[in-house]
């Protein structure tokens, strides 16, 4: 098996916005402390939502990083997405049936996206469920589809990626 | 300045950049819907001082009867009652949609679903207007610091997309015509007059205030999912989609089909 060749994704600011949850959970979070500390009820009652933010935002903290850690390599055999620890979705080139780029039409839920960041299954209104990994939520994805599903990402050199990739799936 | 201001403008701010953002994603980055948020603005308050409250006044007048739920009430009146909202809001909302120039958005079913939504969406941030106001003149909210208001903030976050999510299906049953004319407008004034009923109950002592807003969030994330099932519709049925963003696609790789 040759050396995987790693290509990076294009750069985006979308761990900001998960940067901008934590942020608002906490703010949120200090406003009803600030209420409960000038009113008569105890600062015990504090706690449940203490620990629930807690719960919800550790997490996310470690998203903020990991989600800076998007990569794609490719091998003879394979096309492997990365991110960070999170998510690793391994592509057999076989699979492969098309690779497409254009812009996706968004709806209104899915497991992780954000303007500039995009993981895991999405709902897209036009071509359907797509395994993301992407830092971008709709503009100018590449769509990868295979024959169990359908991936989304972005590399920074699409040109490059496209041509190495598709030399691969030619042969 | 009461505190329910600062909150509702927070409120307003947030809902609009957030709830305009993602329709804006979601449409293609078409900014001509973005437009559609301010004719609503003004029709919460038109609808509620000039309809909604005379003809309830009027009604109200004419038997006797007393303007709120309650089990002495004959059935009759509180159907009135619980669909007297339902009807007047889906008119107002979706009334813009017949004036001129905006009878365009009517061209296509998906462009009638697009608009619908904002439509929707612009009378739900002007309901949050209306109501600060309302809750700004009663004198136990009015001294009210704006950080007690947290609740009514995210309500009216759900309650405006929920008001998007309703205007839909009118919208789309002005633009298909036939049975869907007045399909549309019964599935909007029927799923209105659900997303409202667990107030009477609450106001009935039948459900607690929890369980009210825990019904309110489930039963507009149902219709949030019905109004995508309903995009995704529209746009099978309109020929026109040269504006939408997947007519830029590349195709890189197609593998040739085995012989």
């Amino acid at each position: 098996m040759s050396q995987p060749v790693v290509y990076a994704p294009r750069p985006s600011n979308g761990w900001m916005w998960i940067a901008g949850v934590v942020v608002f959970i906490w703010l949120n979070q200090l406003l009803v402390g600030f209420i409960i500390a000038n009113s008569p009820a105890p600062l015990s009652t504090l706690w449940p939502s203490l620990l629930i933010n807690l719960v919800i935002t550790v997490p996310f903290i470690f998203f903020i990083f990991w989600s800076r850690q998007i990569s794609y390599s490719l091998d003879n055999e394979t096309l492997t997405l990365k991110c960070g620890p999170i998510l690793r979705y391994v592509i057999p080139l076989h699979t492969i049936q098309n690779v497409r780029r254009r812009n996706l039409s968004i709806s209104m839920y899915s497991s992780f996206r954000f303007p500039g960041l995009a993981l895991y299954s999405c709902y897209y209104t036009d071509v359907g469920t797509v395994k993301m990994c992407a830092t971008a939520a709709a503009h100018q994805i590449l769509l990868i589809e295979t024959s169990s599903g359908m991936y989304g990402i972005t590399p920074a050199d699409e040109e490059l990626f496209v041509a190495d990739l598709t030399s691969k799936l030619e042969v | 300045m009461p505190g329910i201001y600062i909150m509702a403008l927070i409120t307003v701010t947030l809902s609009a950049l957030i709830l305009g953002g993602s329709m804006y994603a979601m449409f293609g980055l078409h900014g001509r819907y973005l437009w559609l948020m301010l004719p609503g603005l003004a029709s919460s308050y038109l609808v509620n001082v000039w309809v909604k409250g005379p003809v309830a006044r009027w009604v109200g007048e004419q038997t006797g009867l007393p303007l709120a739920f309650n089990f002495g009430q004959p059935l009759w009146f509180l159907l009135f009652l619980l669909f007297l909202a339902p009807v007047t809001e889906e008119i107002i909302k979706a009334l813009p949609v017949l004036i001129p120039p905006l009878n365009r958005y009517l061209d296509q079913p998906i462009e009638a679903v697009r608009a619908g939504m904002m439509l929707g969406i612009s009378f739900g941030l002007g309901e949050a207007i209306y109501l600060a106001y309302g809750i700004a003149q009663s004198p136990e909210y009015a001294g009210m610091p704006w950080y007690y208001f947290g609740g009514f903030s995210s309500e009216r976050f759900v309650v405006t997309l929920g008001h998007g999510a309703l205007t839909v299906w009118t919208v789309y049953g002005l633009q298909r015509g036939g049975r869907w004319l007045w399909g549309g407008f019964l599935i909007s004034v029927f799923a209105h007059a659900l997303v409202n009923l667990p107030v009477p109950f609450f106001q009935l002592g039948l459900i607690s205030g929890t369980a009210t807003s825990l019904i309110l969030m489930g039963v507009i994330a149902l219709l949030v999912i019905a109004f995508e099932r309903l995009y995704r519709v529209a746009r099978g049925k309109s020929d026109k989609l040269v504006e939408d963003m997947a007519a830029a696609e590349m195709i890189y790789f197609q593998r040739k089909k085995m012989e």
